[in-house]
């Protein structure tokens, strides 16, 4: 003990004395354990951390298996068959997204909910704070009107008054009583920002009707494990209920389970969409943190160089190797110590700084914090950190003849240290060449996706979507009347060049798709198509442009014949060769409907993303659709600032109905952007990694050729006293440098180019092996590595032969 | 008279001056230095430590730039020469021999021999040839693979000096050559100097021995970096020592 407390003395006066050293380390340490510790606490709630739920490892997504295992929302009726054959599960649920607009006292406000069957927080394993729990007697049809409160709503809205239980609210213009308040802590990770629950109410006795919204496929199931059960048990009982069905449970074409049920842990179905993205983070910044580990251990090589005359000396005075070595570690360890202090602040600002980076999509967001398992990270990976860097150079400073050592100059025995300080320049440059390739890459893919056509034009268009609610709106030609007349009143406002409202809005996360069946085909066929239904001047406003025939306009009434435009796509799809004006089609609706009759044939649009060239579509007038869309999204074409028109147009559209919600409002350059937002987030992250690992990587160089050239000093003066010109000295030390970049390029490539696909997934319309990317990286690190050799070697050129002659 | 003085003299330094600024203000090595020196001489530089040898030897080298006066390198005014003119003066007529050999650990008795050489536009096969005649001239052949570390001190000098004369320089400059030998080593690189000298290249050694001394023919003194001192020239006045 008290030789601890004499080397922790021993170690603080000598980090104290050489203060250059030990900012620029600590500085480097407190970087990668910071970095390191901010990504730690965004995945570790995501990736690794289980859910905030009792056993939530026995709580399963089940999903209605599509054509190579692709996972296709269930049936209610899917839902009914699990539940009544299967043996597996303690309980099942399911349940869909629910927007109810909440009236009373305050503005009214649209509400993120869900629609859930009896079971969903049993399923989950939570309790309400307050009240009861849903019952199987309230989800019925036509059951009571029944709601449940997140703890936030009930404290926004209503105080933290415990009176509302059996209180009277008011959704969309119902009234629903309130039985219940969710705990405070309650995390829904399958709606993250649902804030009010209803029952379900779906019919349980229409199945052989396949028209109704009980055959939809729109619903999540979330299910628990029995106990005793395991999930591959589960998993063959799923596959046995689906290829054996039976007469209670009959299955609509369409829905006959072919490719059976696919199911998935809810945390492994949670996070699948961004784990490949935090995975690569969380690889990058690994990286980082072993970067910053070279660094160091390069400094406190040149500086354990410096010391054995003074370690040689404790040997003669009797010091064994091993109270050397732990003398050593003892200030590499306090030197990770200070690091982690720092790195704490950094981390603690770079979390803030991930939160509001982070996309919208990924998920457990508001679980980020600085826990316990943080702190317990960041140290952990201080006390290795500080052994890692600590025990090279604690075992080259040690080693040696101590006679020789004391008698001997630093400077002359310095050529071992230089090699392995060589070696960790190869992999710093080798791993930032990896980091810099998978920002490169990233990069690039970005760029690409932005610059891909989205099938309109983007540019001073301004978004917003209009919700209708109250029971008078449920009345068809009221709903029309009321987005129409809104529609006119913005598009008489000065600076609207354009205007128009669409049901779904390219790009903003909506997704509506419907089959739509020509005539002639048979009834097996159908093709699935985002439909759109719009107002006449969608296509102006939005800039889609006509290849053929016309544009929906205002000619086409409600009770006229029943037009549509499709998109090129489906039209080559459907009609290859052919023309397809005036081909007719059944789409929605009961099948006695009227067709609509293709009038037009317009460009294609990305409507989920622009990655993806999902563009079959099918476009209608609003007013010719089968019902009237309550929610419609206003698209605006401004004659400057788009943004700028935001609060005119509100004013206009409330200047018809005050009462109606806006929300969404955007430009639809942010709803470009924000569709790449994982994309960016990742590649915001490699490209600092890089910078930083860029930056380290020239520091190491710079740091290995600072120190040859103070070794070579006597060589380079006897090389100048001998007649060796400037420029030559210049290129030696350049040389020497570039060998070492060389070395590590050639790693990082092949390293790289093993590592690159993990990143597949991360990329658009680049091959992970792209040259150009590789090529890019290689010449910035290199001029970036020249600069760094180029300083030690004009120190070196600039040498005086006499001073360098004398130099010992 | 510049052709007079050219033709006379080898090299001639006239009021050259050399000091270096330190925390206690400037300090002077070298102080109003005239010397002639002719082709063929064989000159031994003696002095205190602290006397200026090492840095008159530095200047007749052109390794330093940095002091004053005029030097006349046969018709070349060295004083009126830019750093790179110099620089080529001295790889075509000037050797030097190091205390402490400066031989390069990393190179083998060959490569160290042929640095000089590599510096210069000369082709490899002449290169070559060259050091393998130095080689047999020193009776080092049988050690040119070797590196220094391999080599006695003596040994080591002989290449330093070998590297030396490789280019065949006019002028050689000796510092303290053998102040890191035994005596029978001393011996035999001082027998070496005397034929070098002999063969005509004029040498200029600066040394504390006067064994060694006693190889050449003219010595210089130097005190407190004034000449005090020339064989060759037993009227050097004191007196100007004094009057400064």
């Amino acid at each position: 003990m008290q030789g601890l407390i004499q080397d922790l003395r021993f170690s603080w006066r000598q980090l104290l004395k050489s203060r250059g050293f030990t900012l620029t380390a600590v500085a480097v340490l407190g970087l990668g354990i910071g970095a390191s510790t901010a990504i730690f606490s965004a995945v570790n709630p995501i990736l690794f951390e289980p859910l905030p739920y009792p056993h939530s490892d026995r709580i399963m997504m089940i999903w209605y298996g599509g054509e190579g295992g692709t996972r296709v929302p269930p049936a209610f009726h899917n839902y009914r068959e699990v539940a009544a054959r299967g043996r597996s599960y303690e309980n099942l649920a399911v349940m869909k997204p629910w927007t109810p607009a909440l009236t009373g006292a305050d503005q009214p406000e649209r509400l993120d909910g869900q629609q859930v069957s009896a079971d969903y927080f049993r399923t989950l394993g939570i309790e309400p704070v307050l009240g009861r729990d849903f019952l199987n007697s309230d989800d019925i049809p036509n059951g009571p009107k029944v709601a449940i409160l997140s703890y936030g709503l009930w404290r926004r809205r209503f105080g933290p008054d415990r009176t509302i239980l059996g209180r009277e609210i008011r959704l969309d213009d119902n009234a629903y009583t309130v039985i219940a308040v969710m705990p405070e802590k309650f995390e829904n990770v399958l709606s993250p920002t649902a804030e009010i629950w209803s029952p379900l109410q779906y019919d349980t006795t229409n199945i052989a009707s396949p028209l109704t919204r009980e055959w939809g496929h729109h619903l999540r199931m979330v299910a628990r494990l029995q106990s005793d059960v395991s999930k591959d048990q589960a998993q063959s009982e799923l596959a046995a209920i689906a290829k054996t069905p039976v007469p209670d449970f009959p299955r609509p074409r369409g829905s006959s389970l072919e490719y059976g049920f696919v199911s998935a842990q809810l945390q492994d179905d949670v996070t699948r969409g961004v784990k490949p993205a935090l995975l690569a983070v969380f690889g990058a910044v690994f990286l980082l943190l072993l970067i910053a580990c070279v660094n160091v251990t390069n400094l406190l090589l040149e500086r354990g160089a410096r010391r054995r005359p003074e370690l040689a000396m404790r040997t003669a005075l009797g010091a064994a190797r091993s109270r050397l070595i732990r003398q050593l570690i003892t200030e590499s360890l306090m030197l990770a110590l200070f690091g982690a202090v720092l790195g704490i602040l950094i981390a603690q600002a770079g979390v803030r700084a991930l939160i509001s980076l982070s996309p919208a999509e990924l998920p457990r967001l508001h679980a980020v914090s600085f826990n316990g398992a943080v702190f317990a990270f960041a140290f952990v990976i201080t006390m290795v950190v500080g052994v890692v860097v600590g025990v090279i150079p604690a075992l080259y400073a040690s080693s040696g003849e101590p006679r020789a050592e004391i008698s001997q100059s630093s400077v002359r025995i310095a050529g071992g240290q230089q090699r392995i300080r060589r070696t960790l320049v190869v992999a710093e440059v080798s791993i930032s060449l990896l980091l810099l390739i998978g920002a490169g890459l990233m990069l690039h893919s970005l760029r690409r996706l932005l610059s891909v056509p989205p099938g309109f034009d983007h540019a001073h268009l301004l978004t917003m979507q209009v919700n209708t609610f109250g029971r008078r709106y449920d009345d068809n030609t009221v709903c029309h009347r009321f987005f129409e007349q809104a529609l006119d009143a913005v598009r008489d406002l000065p600076g609207v060049q354009a205007a128009a409202f669409t049901s779904q809005l390219p790009l903003s996360g909506d997704s509506d798709v419907y089959g739509a069946r020509f005539e002639g085909d048979s009834p097996d066929v159908g093709y699935a198509a985002f439909r759109y239904a719009v107002s006449p001047g969608y296509f102006e406003a939005m800039g889609i442009p006509l290849l053929k025939g016309r544009f929906i306009d205002s000619s086409d009434l409600a009770n006229g014949p029943k037009v549509a435009v499709i998109s090129e796509s489906l039209a080559q799809r459907k009609f290859p060769g052919q023309d397809p004006l005036g081909k007719r089609f059944h789409m929605g609706g009961p099948p006695e409907s009227p067709l609509f009759t293709i009038v037009g044939v317009v460009g294609d649009v990305r409507q989920t993303s622009l990655a993806i060239a999902d563009a079959e579509a099918v476009y209608v007038r609003s007013t010719q659709w089968h019902w009237a869309d309550g929610t419609q999204s206003f698209v605006i074409r401004a004659r400057g600032d788009a943004a700028a028109l935001a609060p005119s147009i509100k004013r206009a559209i409330w200047s018809v109905d005050k009462d109606q919600p806006i929300v969404r409002v955007e430009t639809m350059e942010d709803l470009v952007l924000a569709s790449a937002a994982e994309r960016h987030f990742v590649l915001v992250l490699f490209e600092a990694f890089g910078f930083v690992a860029l930056l380290l990587a020239a520091t190491g160089i710079y740091g290995v050729l600072s120190g040859s050239v103070t070794e070579r000093i006597r060589e380079i003066g006897v090389r100048l006293a001998l007649g060796a010109p400037r420029a030559n000295i210049l290129a030696m030390v350049m040389r020497q440098g570039m060998i070492v970049t060389v070395l590590g390029v050639i790693i990082g490539v092949v390293g790289a180019i093993a590592a690159s696909r993990l990143l597949v997934s991360l990329l658009f319309g680049i091959s992970p092996l792209d040259p150009l990317t590789y090529i890019g990286v290689v010449i910035l690190l290199m001029l970036v590595a020249g600069i760094a050799c180029w300083v030690p070697a004009w120190r070196a050129a600039r040498l005086d032969p006499m001073v360098a002659l004398r130099y010992e | 008279m510049i052709l007079e003085t050219t033709n006379k003299f080898m090299i001639q330094l006239k009021s050259i001056e050399r000091s270096y600024k330190t925390g206690a203000g400037q300090t002077w090595v070298l102080r109003r230095v005239n010397l002639d020196i002719q082709q063929g001489e064989f000159i031994t530089v003696m002095g205190p430590s602290g006397a200026g040898k090492s840095s008159l030897l530095n200047v007749l080298a052109l390794l330093d730039d940095q002091w004053e006066g005029e030097y006349w390198f046969r018709e070349d005014a060295v004083h009126a020469l830019k750093r790179k003119q110099r620089s080529e003066l001295a790889k075509r007529n000037i050797g030097m021999v190091f205390q402490s050999y400066h031989l390069l650990d990393d190179l083998t008795v060959e490569e160290n021999i042929d640095l000089p050489l590599s510096y210069k536009d000369i082709p490899r096969r002449e290169r070559q040839s060259l050091v393998a005649d130095v080689l047999d001239r020193f009776q080092i052949v049988a050690k040119k693979a070797l590196y220094p570390s391999q080599l006695s001190g003596g040994q080591q000098q002989l290449v330093g000096i070998a590297r030396a004369v490789i280019h065949k320089p006019s002028l050689l400059l000796a510092d303290e050559p053998t102040g890191n030998l035994h005596s029978a080593q001393a011996r035999e690189i001082m027998e070496l100097f005397r034929e070098l000298n002999q063969q005509g290249t004029t040498i200029v050694q600066v040394t504390h021995s006067e064994t060694n001394a006693a190889f050449g023919r003219r010595t210089l003194q130097l005190r407190d970096g004034w000449l005090v001192g020339d064989t060759s020239n037993p009227a050097l006045n004191q007196a100007e020592v004094s009057a400064s």
